[in-house]
C-alpha cells in the first residue's frame, strides 16, 4: 500500500524534534487514493499503522484515526473545500515524538468550513492544525504529538 | 476496506433493534439512514445497537441526530445502547452527548 520504509531507528526520543523529520524514516510516507468517500478507510488504517509505531496510547490512536478521517472529509464532502481532483494525496511524515499529516487535493479556489462539526471535532483531536489553499491545492495539515515519547 | 454492516430486528409492534458492525463513516453514513428511515415510525422505538461499531465520525454522527429529530417528529423514539468508547468520544466532542437518549 505505502512506499517501504527504511527502518533506521534512532537511538533516543530527546524530544530534539524541529527540522526535518528525524524519527523512524528517512522520507515521508504517500497514500495516495481516488478523492471519493469509498476510501478514506484505507486513509485511516494507514494513520493508525503509522499511529502505533510511533507508540501512541489507544486514546491517541482513536484521536488521530478521527482526525485523519475528519481532515479528508474537509476535502470530500459537501460544504468543506471545492475538490475537483481525481486523486487525494496523503502524507505522513514521522517524528520521534509526533506524526505530521497533509492531506491534499486540487481544488478550486475555497475554504472549509470552520464553523462546521468536521472543523471544530478535528481542532480538538490534534495538536496543530491549519488549512490552506495554493496554486491550486487545497491542503489540511495536522501534528499529532505522542505523550509517552516524551519520556 | 470492512465498511459498516447494518441488521434490523422487529422486536415487537413497539420496538426494532438495528445493529451495527463495522465504521460509521462518510462511506456508509447514507447506507444507515436508508436502513433507519422506514423504521422511524409513529409509537416505534428504535435501539441502535452501537457494540460492534469501532469507529464513527461527525458525518455518521449526523445521522444519529437525523434519526433522533425524526423520531421526534413523528413521536416514535431513538435511542443508543452500547455505545463504545471511540464513538461517545465524537458525539462528546461535538456537544451533542445528550441529545440521544441511552436505551
Amino acid at each position: 500500500m505505502a512506499e517501504p520504509v527504511p527502518q533506521q531507528m534512532t537511538a533516543s526520543n530527546s524530544g530534539e524534534a524541529t527540522g526535518g523529520p528525524a524519527g523512524l524514516a528517512g522520507s515521508p510516507v504517500r497514500v495516495i487514493v481516488p478523492a471519493d468517500k469509498t476510501y478514506v478507510a484505507l486513509v485511516r488504517s494507514a494513520a493508525s499503522h503509522l499511529g502505533a509505531r510511533l507508540g501512541l496510547t489507544m486514546q491517541e490512536l482513536t484521536d488521530l484515526r478521527l482526525a485523519v478521517d475528519e481532515a479528508c472529509g474537509l476535502l470530500l464532502l459537501p460544504g468543506e473545500f471545492d475538490t475537483t481532483g481525481a486523486e487525494l494525496h496523503c502524507r505522513f511524515d514521522e517524528y520521534p515524538d509526533r506524526l505530521a499529516v497533509t492531506v491534499s487535493a486540487e481544488a478550486s479556489e475555497s475554504a472549509p468550513d470552520v464553523d462546521g462539526f468536521g472543523w471544530n471535532v478535528l481542532s480538538a483531536l490534534v495538536d496543530e492544525l491549519r488549512w490552506s489553499y495554493q496554486d491550486g491545492w487545497a491542503r489540511v495539515e495536522l501534528v499529532k504529538r505522542a505523550t509517552a515519547a516524551e519520556r | 476496506m470492512d465498511g459498516l454492516q447494518v441488521s434490523t430486528a422487529v422486536v415487537d409492534d413497539a420496538r426494532s433493534v438495528v445493529s451495527l458492525s463495522g465504521e460509521l463513516d462518510m462511506a456508509t453514513a447514507d447506507l444507515l439512514w436508508a436502513e433507519l428511515e422506514p423504521v422511524l415510525q409513529p409509537g416505534r422505538t428504535v435501539v441502535l445497537d452501537c457494540a460492534r461499531l469501532e469507529f464513527m465520525d461527525s458525518t455518521g454522527m449526523r445521522v444519529l441526530l437525523r434519526a433522533s429529530r425524526r423520531a421526534d417528529e413523528v413521536g416514535g423514539a431513538f435511542q443508543m445502547t452500547a455505545v463504545p468508547p471511540p464513538v461517545e468520544r465524537v458525539l462528546a466532542l461535538a456537544g451533542v452527548t445528550s441529545e440521544i437518549p441511552r436505551g
